[in-house]
């Protein structure tokens, strides 16, 4: 059962920094409203809100002005919601994905355009709340359930009742305390996903002074969502309740990944013609302005482009791009990582001489392996294989943006080169509406074909990515997507 | 409101048509993909002008562009705005002819016992000094019809 809203822009540019904020809120509407209002202490709006334990009255959710509610399916009451912001509401689409179970819920956000200049499309949050049961895992919900595998990047967050060293290392655990817990952490390690909390960062300072402070709030981010966290911090104040609320912050890593460059050739088309059809139009405005017209533009192009580069699968690394790999390296590989992870959970000497043999091993088969196949290539050349030669004989070209000018950052070399190369003009005089010309020709679908049948396939595209073939076939198979002016 | 056949594709007609009954061309299709590539054999890489920039558009605009100047080239036909020895960017005109033209008149004043020099010109920059505000009424005086 999936809600959806849809919207489409990029998100690295409309939100910076997203935040994400979990908290505790006993039930109680006092601890509801101060989470709520202490959010303007906070840098940015969060843009999502998971609450464990939330008020409720009849099953439904207190309401706060720029959030939207998602509750669990009832019946029941709910234990867990998520507050989704309407200004992230308004930019991306989002949907939630229920787990029938009042204690667990996710939300899915999606941008086509790939979340903060990653590749990846959709982010999932997941907030639980995991309760006490008298049957083992002793804990509401299996440990399987909460950390399921997903290719892009899943954030687990939630009151977990469990004490683990690996968030709390101050505090002596009891063995059953440490059995419970390390159930959940190896299910999580297993994934692979790694835990954000600042280990000995207490989130919980109970009510009577005997009991000890713990950290019972964790945060878990798989394998893809974690380049992209930049900090977890309990940064606001106490809310009444005895839990401290967490806020995590996601910000586009140091290094952009490029997205994915899609396979075009594999395009979809006739899914692409399906979705134009059932898409819904959107008519230009009648009497436009310069500003209105061109965000009428952008939205219908992008969604355009966006429904032709989610048809096309993505290009996947070559099997020629390792072309000495064999499967004795495999093997080799496998034995090597063996005997690592024996080392690490038994650091004996015996063991440690093991992993440095195997290791040895490895490295040397995979130098002799890529020198046997770099001569072969050498002395078995062809005229195809030529510019290959020279990039292996040559090596990589030198950096050569080093210093321009003086200028040594990127941001500063790519200043200098716009102004030798597109010196600025003084802008023109801004247009402030628009008239319609009543005598124009409209463009006609044969004009459209006579351009692009003199456009080649396999000219570079531009900012938008889509080659002119792509246009082609698009054009060839007339979805009925816009309304006619 | 028309029904579209699978006869008439309305697909990207739909969208320039608008742009051009408001003789309008939106920010985003201005924007481009620069891709720099270092001029081989300089002795420093310290300056600018080392490299060549290479500018790739949109091709939603390329598209639009391309439809509106084969409707200028069709105009200037018309109106006769081109000179009839002009040879770069026009259809089915080559380097080839235009060697050709200076070949035929060298060897026909050569047939006159005329001695004969050439002078070879090269403007630079031409169209990034076009005063693009005056060009539409110079255009309108000189006969083209519609321009949008």
């Amino acid at each position: 059962m999936e809600n959806f809203f849809t919207r489409y822009t990029d998100s690295s540019a409309v939100f910076p920094s997203f935040l994400i904020v979990q908290h505790n809120c006993l039930g109680r509407w006092d601890v509801f409203l101060s989470l709520f209002h202490s959010f303007t202490m906070l840098p940015d709006p969060p843009l999502l809100v998971a609450i464990q334990d939330p008020p409720s009255r009849r099953s439904v959710l207190p309401t706060f002005p720029g959030f939207m509610s998602f509750p669990p399916p009832p019946p029941g009451r709910p234990r867990v919601a998520i507050y989704v912001s309407r200004t992230l509401n308004q930019h991306l689409s989002c949907s939630t994905v229920f787990h029938d179970s009042s204690e667990m819920l996710s939300v899915d956000v999606f941008s086509p355009e790939g979340l903060f200049g990653s590749p990846h499309r959709s982010l999932r949050v997941t907030s639980v709340y995991l309760l006490r049961t008298n049957r083992p895992p002793y804990r509401s919900i299996l440990p399987e359930r909460a950390f399921s595998f997903l290719s892009y990047p899943h954030l687990v967050l939630g009151d977990f009742n469990l004490h683990h060293p690996l968030a709390d290392p101050c505090r002596s655990l009891s063995e059953r305390e440490f059995v419970i817990s390390t159930r959940y952490f190896d299910a999580a390690f297993d994934v692979p996903y790694h835990v954000l909390n600042t280990p000995g960062v207490y989130t919980r300072f109970p009510f009577d002074t005997i009991s000890r402070p713990s950290v019972l709030d964790l945060a878990f981010a798989n394998t893809a969502l974690f380049p992209l966290v930049s900090s977890w911090d309990t940064p606001l104040p106490s809310t009444g309740s005895d839990h401290l609320p967490c806020v995590i912050t996601l910000k586009p890593p140091a290094i952009m990944l490029r997205p994915p460059t899609p396979h075009w050739a594999l395009l979809d088309l006739r899914a692409v013609g399906k979705a134009l059809e059932s898409s819904t139009t959107l008519p230009c405005p009648p009497q436009p302005t310069p500003k209105s017209l061109s965000r009428w533009f952008d939205i219908s192009s992008t969604r355009l482009t966006s429904l032709q580069t989610s048809h096309a699968p993505s290009k996947r690394p070559c099997p020629r791009s390792k072309p000495w790999w064999s499967p004795r390296l495999s093997s080799l590989r496998r034995e090597y990582h063996k005997f690592a992870r024996i080392s690490r959970l038994d650091p004996s000497p015996l063991n440690w001489s093991n992993v440095k043999s195997s290791r040895r091993t490895y490295a040397k088969a995979i130098a002799s392996a890529k020198k046997t196949h770099w001569s072969d290539f050498l002395s078995s050349g062809t005229p195809r294989s030529l510019w290959t030669a020279k990039r292996f004989a040559f090596g990589r070209p030198p950096q050569r943006f080093s210093d321009l000018r003086g200028a040594s950052d990127p941001a500063e070399i790519a200043e200098t080169l716009l102004d030798q190369f597109f010196p600025s003009k003084p802008p023109p005089p801004p247009l402030l509406c628009l008239t319609r010309y009543e005598d124009y020709t409209p463009i006609t679908s044969e004009e459209v074909s006579r351009a692009l049948s003199k456009s080649s396939n396999t000219s570079a595209p531009g900012p938008d990515h889509i080659p002119y073939s792509v246009w082609k076939s698009v054009h060839r198979i007339n979805p009925p997507f816009f309304l006619p002016f | 409101m028309e029904v579209c056949t699978p006869h008439q594709p309305s697909l990207l007609p739909s969208l320039l048509n608008p742009l051009l009954a408001h003789g309008f061309h939106p920010p985003s299709l201005k924007e481009a993909l620069g891709i720099v590539l270092d001029k081989p054999g300089k002795p420093s890489y310290n300056s600018p002008s080392s490299f060549r920039v290479i500018v790739l558009f949109g091709t939603l605009s390329k598209i639009l562009e391309r439809v509106v100047a084969s409707r200028l080239s069709a105009q200037a036909a018309i109106c006769s705005l081109i000179h009839p020895l002009q040879c770069g960017s026009l259809p089915r005109r080559s380097t080839a002819d235009a060697a050709l033209v200076v070949q035929h008149n060298v060897e026909s004043f050569h047939r006159l016992g005329y001695r004969v020099s050439t002078l070879f010109l090269d403007v630079k920059g031409g169209f990034d000094n076009v005063e693009s505000p005056s060009l539409p009424s110079l255009l309108h005086q000189k006969g083209v019809m519609t321009l949008r």
